[in-house]
């Protein structure tokens, strides 16, 4: 099954030193697998029994809503079974010593008592397991055993004991595991190991816990049953969490009727050292309100008792939107004093202060706590281990222009680790520190390591000669091989195993059918390559298990014995077959003879299949001279690679030339001026200033892009070739007249205001100021919030007032989006004097120009009086708007911009700066509102996804895509409208549609709108469906006749 | 009526006259009479002389734009009744045509054929794509369409039998299928060995499952235009499942295939939002 | 023969053809095995890559070849691992769907539906309700019917002087 990443198998230039990736959630995830698919080898290490992190935990993800597991699950396996990616799970580290460069860590992998490479995962000994425990991947709301995998979808697919629960550890009695488990997997005296890594970089990515103790436990959790925290609920909204999905209450699992949802639950508390903002709060409670929504039709009340919604991300805005029109659910503006439980009931009483400063209360069957992130104290440890420096909140110190670089050299962070943030922010974060880490090893290769792996593991199924290292069968009878399997007794227990090989046996075009304890030991993938050669069988069926995991591994068994791994078909009759029908074993072994039947069909229309070498191009082009642009070409060519960068104005440095002060304070000039200059005498980047692209042609690995001038239109045009395309063309400021802006020199915006701070002029007339948010932000047509203005408009309040205490400063808000520890800029404002005035929408500020100063009239929100002011300056928060040329260059690129005209990235959550065109990455704020830190993010995050083309010598394709007969195509394009790749098009030249096996993933939906059945997808082809239907509905019998499909169908 | 057919003939001739001396085209597809039987058939002309041979009547039933696929490469002027103009639309949709190839004569106000039961239900009587117009457009809001419902209100058991009986009666000669102008495949399913999708012997299982696969390939594209239904010898009712799926494209949709030469085939396209009927929650 | 002869109403097993798409159905049927939720043996699996692989034909096909019923399951609209394979798939099922009851095939045997990774539990309801739909229309009889006839069949009975 084809990957929707690039997904090509790694061809290596030379031998990099390992990096070690510390946490294996999706942020070290996606910084293994960056780092893996450049050619780059990576040790994974995860604390905790399998991959996943907090994300395997969640049941859905905002802001579509996104199933966490479909889209997370992928990824896991990809990275896991990456051959340049070694993965420690159940391990930690211990120690790291030396420096950027050469580091050696020591790390500690704990006893599982579990052989794991003889563990197949089958879940036997769990239910013979008579101790049960509180499961902590449930959040303690579901039993496991002491025997257990830590979730059923984890990876790896093995077993642990929990050395503090298991009775034969503890008393020396029980013992029932090791007696079910034929493969003798368990081992009681099993030790932990203590060994030691060299490598050259780390990425620090071990994620966060949530809130616990403090104001959670004021507001009685643990004390009520009926007071859950947020990732409880999250499991049992999961359909694989303790309830399957249904939500009733802890307490009497009554079903539930009100819902309180209590924000800040922990964060933004002064009251503790956790007075940030944990950034995503908000966001997931909509969701989780949302979905209780989807869950319970009609469900009376859902209350989200909230200080400031923070709905600050891309399509975080309309999310809100429909949450607030979704019958039901309702956002109360409110401090919560204090949460009690009903004295009658079990019901729970939340008592709170509204804006007006009156007391409300109201009673609910269920209060969910949006408990906060923070280090934990593992992690704490672990930072002291690693010598990083941490910031006053315990999370691991960065500064915005080194978002990911921690206090010690070589040492990257990313994911939740530096701060809170949300799970596209973290894979962004990963994909950049990956970059990072990648232009160390990459200029410190390692020696010792290229000899050691064997030259056939480095360069693999590479068509170096273009001749196909399998035999050809093509002239050959078929004959197949059919191999079912026992998987002990896990199918043998329920399956006839034999009478399912007596009767495959019997099959047309089967020449050997066996039996075998084990298909997945390695004696058995030798079984099936000696079979292969001694019955010269050119097909092979397996029967066994899910070929979601084990594919691979046969794949390999049949290509090691000379045969095109393609001419092999899995049939799964354990997951979906023994373990699902264990009282009915007759129907069981009939479905299994049926199955393997309909394989048999399958695999005798399976047409060797071979992967395409594609050559490509090393050089790489960014559109957009802005800071993420300069940053993204830096890091490219750090790494090595050359970079043409396209800028239409005559200078650099895009919107920073306006920039006074970063978020946390930093002056922007001085850096902006280094970036520039770091550019221009970087001799890998070619600059071409006043200029623009007029024509894209090409695809991965082979673009031709035509500039042409943008400012002097007397040059001539000019044409450049490059492998990959980085948007980063940046956005700009709203033009708006609203508040007299544009018609009053009084009127500025914030941008204006910077650039007189930065030059120094504005004047010391200036003794009032007034600011207005969401200038254009968060109104009809334009549905999102523009992110940075909150912060920005704080930081300048701040910057006036130290300057001149006397200066009267004055914010009117909507709500107040300083996220994150910007949560400490908004606090001191205050502390420093200047006002908060909160304004509706509908009840905007007006401004009229008077004599002397401008004269502003407002409704103050607690009495409702209408209040008249004069005032010297009013600084406009104007929106941050896509660039014109967007349009355009979407048309070019043939990529999608969002409703707001932003680039649109090809997943929200996980591809954050892929398009779902290879090939093409996006990045700052062409993507969507921004500050600098999180650009430079993003930069090195593109850099990260370009590399992992860049790197390649050359580009192999997916074997499974689709195919043209052209002698049947008739040119009317459904194949080409349905592709959401560009893979498919139509020559215009033959007028026959042609896939670009590069881009394609295989998805098949061009085969499926295709009448003519001209273009199929290879490995489900539509011969092969239609035969395998055909087989699977055969009567009992027909295979005893050893009559072939043809007879019954004429 | 007789009249107006004359009268549009006489324009029809009028045009291809023109066109052809003016070289525009080197062809015009019309419809003419059969030498000896005197019956309607398609006329091809290349002389603008031959314009004469060229009429227009109740009689003419053939959806002559399925012809314009074999004159991909030639400029050809077509006279083209309403569901004509539909299928060419449909037929530039899918990039078969080249527009600049092509002059459309148009038929307005399409009176309907003669026993074509399809031009009851037929609301599209004005062309929706030409260069000229023969005769007087209607207003759509003259018409009163009859939609077919007998067989909607019998049960699933009685439509059942009533295709089966309908069906067991098909000789699998395929002149539906070579009537319609959807069905331009090189190949069709039918013909297809491998795969192997439906035999090809005159089994009801097999005749069934054939207009099944028949009309799943005309959902989206059916034009409700009735010349399968004309074309069948058996006097089968091959037009009822087609019809049905365009029914219910306008119904869920509100789609109409073969209006807009710009068109998405309806199942070239999709809406987030879109209706999912009976499926399983 | 005709399968539909062998087969008993009282004691009908159905077979029934499913398609499940590899990312998030056929993820969940196997989430269902290793959580052990149990359902009936009554369905056939082809996984394919996605739902929007499925071409309608395919489904008449498993009619024409004596499946009792299809199921089709596919990505959670918005969920799909292709982007919107699963959208275009819905309207041609929602299109065949409507042209095979229109034939007179009954609505309970023609089933689609959305089912995620993790919803193993659903996945097995979901077996459960299609086989009690395709068990309350009994056995499918083939497009044919019992005594399923063509035209050369009933000139071969008019020529047996019938």
């Amino acid at each position: 099954m084809s990957r929707p990443l690039p997904g090509l198998p790694v061809v290596m230039k030379k031998m990099a030193k390992p990096v070690l990736v510390i946490g294996g959630g999706i942020a070290g995830i996606q910084a293994a697998y960056d780092l893996a698919e450049m050619g780059i080898p990576v040790y994974l290490l995860e604390n905790r029994p399998s991959l996943g992190g907090r994300m395997a935990q969640l049941d859905k993800t905002f802001p579509t809503n996104d199933c966490s597991t479909c889209i997370l699950a992928p990824k896991v396996s990809d990275c896991y079974n990456h051959e340049l990616v070694t993965t420690y799970t159940y391990s930690e580290l211990v120690d790291l010593q030396g420096q950027k460069g050469d580091f050696e860590v020591k790390i500690r992998k704990k006893p599982r008592y579990i052989d794991e490479d003889a563990c197949t995962g089958c879940g036997e000994c769990i239910e013979k397991c008579p101790v049960k425990v509180e499961d902590a991947y449930n959040q303690g709301l579901a039993q496991r055993k002491a025997i257990y995998k830590y979730y059923d979808q984890g990876v790896p697919n093995i077993v642990t004991i929990d050395p503090e629960h298991c009775l034969k550890l503890n008393k020396g009695v029980c013992g029932l595991c090791s007696k079910v488990c034929d493969k003798k997997a368990v081992d009681y005296t099993q030790q932990e190991k203590i060994f030691k890594l060299n490598v050259g970089a780390v990425i620090f990515a071990a994620g966060y816990d949530a809130f616990q103790g403090g104001i959670v436990g004021e507001y009685g959790y643990k004390r009520y049953p009926n007071v859950i925290t947020s990732l409880e609920y999250e499991r049992i909204l999961s359909a694989s969490g303790p309830t399957g999905g249904q939500i009733v209450r802890p307490s009497d699992g009554k079903k539930v009727e009100k819902i309180a949802f209590i924000q800040c639950a922990g964060s933004r508390d002064m009251r503790t050292d956790k007075s940030y903002c944990s950034a995503v709060c908000c966001m997931y409670s909509i969701k989780q309100s949302l979905i209780t929504r989807e869950h319970i039709e009609g469900i009376a009340t859902l209350d989200i008792y909230y200080m400031d919604l923070r709905a600050f991300g891309k399509g975080f805005e309309r999310y809100y939107n429909t949450a607030e029109a979704t019958e039901g659910i309702s956002f109360k503006r409110s401090r919560v004093a204090e949460i009690i439980k009903d004295e009658q009931s079990d019901d729970i009483i939340v008592k709170g202060i509204d804006e007006k400063g009156e007391f409300k209360e109201e009673k609910y069957d269920l209060v969910v706590l949006a408990v906060g992130l923070r280090p934990s104290a593992e992690i704490s440890e672990l930072m002291k281990r690693l010598k990083i420096r941490v910031n006053k909140y315990g999370f691991a110190a960065v500064d915005e222009f080194n978002p990911l670089s921690t206090s010690r050299e070589g040492i990257f962070a990313c994911g939740v680790v530096t701060g809170p943030k949300d799970i596209p922010e973290s894979v962004i974060q990963a994909s950049g520190a990956a970059a990072l880490a990648a232009e160390i090893v990459q200029n410190t290769p390692d020696k010792d390591l290229a000899n050691q792996l064997p030259e056939e593991d480095v360069v693999n199924n590479s068509a170096e000669e273009d001749k196909s290292p399998y035999r050809f069968t093509g002239n050959e009878r078929v004959k197949a091989g059919v191999f079912v399997c026992h998987c002990g007794s896990n199918i043998a227990g329920v399956v006839d195993v034999e009478w399912v090989k007596e009767e495959a046996a019997k099959l047309p075009f089967v020449e050997h059918a066996e039996d075998v304890k084990y298909l997945c030991s390695t004696d058995s993938q030798d079984l099936i390559a000696r079979r292969i050669k001694e019955k010269g069988l050119n097909r092979v069926v397996i029967a066994s298990c899910t070929p979601r995991t084990h594919e691979p591994l046969f794949r390999d068994a049949v290509a090691r014995a000379g045969l095109n791994p393609y001419l092999m078909v899995m049939t799964n009759i354990r997951d979906q077959n023994s373990w699902v029908h264990r009282e009915e074993k007759e129907e069981a072994t009939r479905k299994a003879l049926d199955l393997v039947r309909g394989a048999v069909a399958k695999a005798r229309k399976a047409s060797s299949l071979e992967r395409i070498r594609v050559e490509k191009l090393s050089k790489a082009f960014v559109i957009g001279g802005g800071v993420a642009g300069m940053t993204a070409s830096l890091q490219l060519a750090g790494m090595g690679y050359p970079v043409v960068l396209i800028e239409k104005e005559k200078e650099l440095g895009g919107n920073a030339n306006r920039l006074m002060l970063t978020m946390d304070g930093r002056p922007v000039a001085g850096y902006l001026e280094d970036l520039k200059e770091a550019v221009l005498n970087n001799p890998a980047i070619d600059v071409c200033k006043g200029y623009q692209v007029s024509r894209v042609n090409g695809y991965i690995g082979n673009y031709t892009l035509t500039l042409e001038p943008s400012l002097d239109k007397g040059k001539g045009n000019v044409e450049v070739v490059g492998g990959v395309i980085i948007v980063a063309t940046g956005a700009k400021e709203l033009v708006t007249e609203e508040y007299l802006a544009t018609r009053d020199h009084r009127v500025i915006s914030q941008l204006d205001l910077e650039e007189r701070l930065r030059n120094n002029t504005l004047g010391p007339e200036v003794r009032r100021i007034f600011m207005f948010q969401c200038v254009g932000s968060r109104e009809e047509g334009r549905e999102y919030c523009s992110r940075l203005c909150c912060t920005q408009a704080v930081n300048n309040a701040i910057f006036l007032k130290e300057r001149n205490p006397e200066i009267d400063i004055t914010i009117f808000y909507r709500e107040m989006r300083t996220y994150g520890f910007y949560e400490d800029n908004y606090r001191k404002a205050r502390k420093l004097g200047i006002n908060f005035i909160r304004y509706e929408l509908k009840a905007k500020p007006e401004v009229k120009a008077g004599e002397k100063g401008l004269k502003v009239s407002y409704r103050e929100p607690v009495t409702g009086k209408v209040i008249k002011e004069e005032i010297d300056l009013l600084v406009l928060a104007k929106a941050i708007i896509p660039q014109e040329g967007n349009q355009t260059l979407s048309q070019q690129l043939k990529v999608p911009l969002n409703e707001d005209g932003f680039f649109l990235e090809a997943h929200i959550k996980l591809r954050p700066v892929d398009f779902a065109t290879d090939g093409i990455y996006v990045c700052g704020l062409a993507h969507g509102p921004k500050n600098l830190g999180e650009s430079i993010a993003q930069s090195r995050a593109a850099a990260s996804r370009a590399a992992m083309v860049l790197s390649r010598d050359y580009l192999l394709t997916e074997p499974m895509v689709s195919k043209v007969n052209t002698n049947l195509c008739s040119g009317c394009g459904s194949c080409e409208r349905v592709c959401s790749y560009q893979a498919v098009s139509i020559n215009a030249g033959t007028g026959k549609a042609e896939v670009n096996t590069v881009l394609c993933k295989g998805c098949g939906s061009c085969s499926a709108v295709c009448r003519v059945h001209a273009i199929d997808l290879m490995g489900f082809s539509n011969r092969q469906l239609v035969d395998e239907i055909e087989a699977l509905f055969q009567e009992q019998g027909a295979e005893v006749r050893g009559v072939a499909n043809e007879s019954s169908r004429y | 009526m007789e009249n107006n057919y004359k009268k549009l003939t006489e324009e029809i001739r009028g045009f291809a006259f023109e066109l052809l001396k003016d070289g525009k085209v080197d062809r015009v597809i019309g419809y003419g009479k059969e030498e000896y039987s005197g019956e309607v058939t398609p006329l091809f002309i290349t002389a603008p002389d031959e314009s004469n041979r060229l009429i227009f009547n109740s009689e003419c039933s053939m959806l002559l734009a399925k012809y314009l696929l074999n004159y991909r490469e030639s400029r050809v002027a077509i006279v083209a009744k309403p569901c004509d103009t539909r299928a060419i639309a449909s037929y530039l949709a899918e990039n078969l045509l080249k527009r600049e190839n092509l002059v459309i004569i148009g038929i307005n106000g399409c009176p309907g054929i003669t026993g074509n039961t399809a031009c009851i239900e037929c609301t599209v009587r004005n062309p929706v794509i030409f260069d000229f117009t023969a005769g007087e457009a209607i207003d759509k809001a003259e018409l009163s369409p009859r939609v077919a419902n007998e067989l909607e209100e019998m049960t699933a058991a009685e439509r059942l039998a009533y295709f089966q009986e309908e069906f067991s009666r098909c000789i699998r000669c395929y002149a539906c299928r070579e009537a319609c102008y959807v069905c331009y495949c090189e190949e069709c399913f039918t013909d297809s060995n491998q795969p192997f999708w439906v035999g090809g012997s005159v089994k009801l299982k097999d005749n069934f499952t054939f207009h099944l696969m028949r009309s799943m390939h005309m959902a989206g594209r059916c034009i409700n235009c009735g010349a399968c239904e004309m074309a069948c010898p058996e006097g089968i009712d091959v037009r009822a499942l087609p019809a049905k799926l365009t029914r219910v494209a306008r119904e869920l949709y509100n789609y109409e295939a073969g209006m807009d030469p710009e068109q998405k085939t309806l199942l070239t396209d999709y809406d987030v939002n879109d209706p999912q009927p009976g499926f399983l929650d | 023969m005709n399968q539909a002869d062998t087969k008993q109403i009282d004691t009908f097993e159905p077979k029934i053809l499913a398609f499940l798409c590899n990312w998030c159905s056929y993820a969940a049927a196997d989430l269902a095995g290793s959580s052990r939720i149990q359902y009936p043996p009554n369905i056939r699996v082809i996984r394919v890559p996605c739902s929007g692989r499925i071409d309608p034909l395919l489904i008449i096909k498993a009619f024409n070849s004596g499946a009792d019923g299809v199921l089709v399951s596919g990505c959670h609209p918005g969920d799909c691992h292709y982007t919107d394979g699963n959208m275009y798939a819905r309207r041609r099922f929602v299109m065949l769907k409507e042209l095979l009851t229109f034939a007179g095939v009954e609505e309970e045997r023609v089933n689609f539906t959305w089912c995620s990774a993790s919803e193993g539990k659903r996945f097995a309801g979901i077996v459960r309700e299609v086989v009690d739909r395709v068990k309350k229309v009994g056995p499918w009889k083939g497009f044919a019917g019992p005594a399923g006839q063509g035209f050369l069949e009933r000139e071969g009975e008019l020529a047996g002087g019938k």
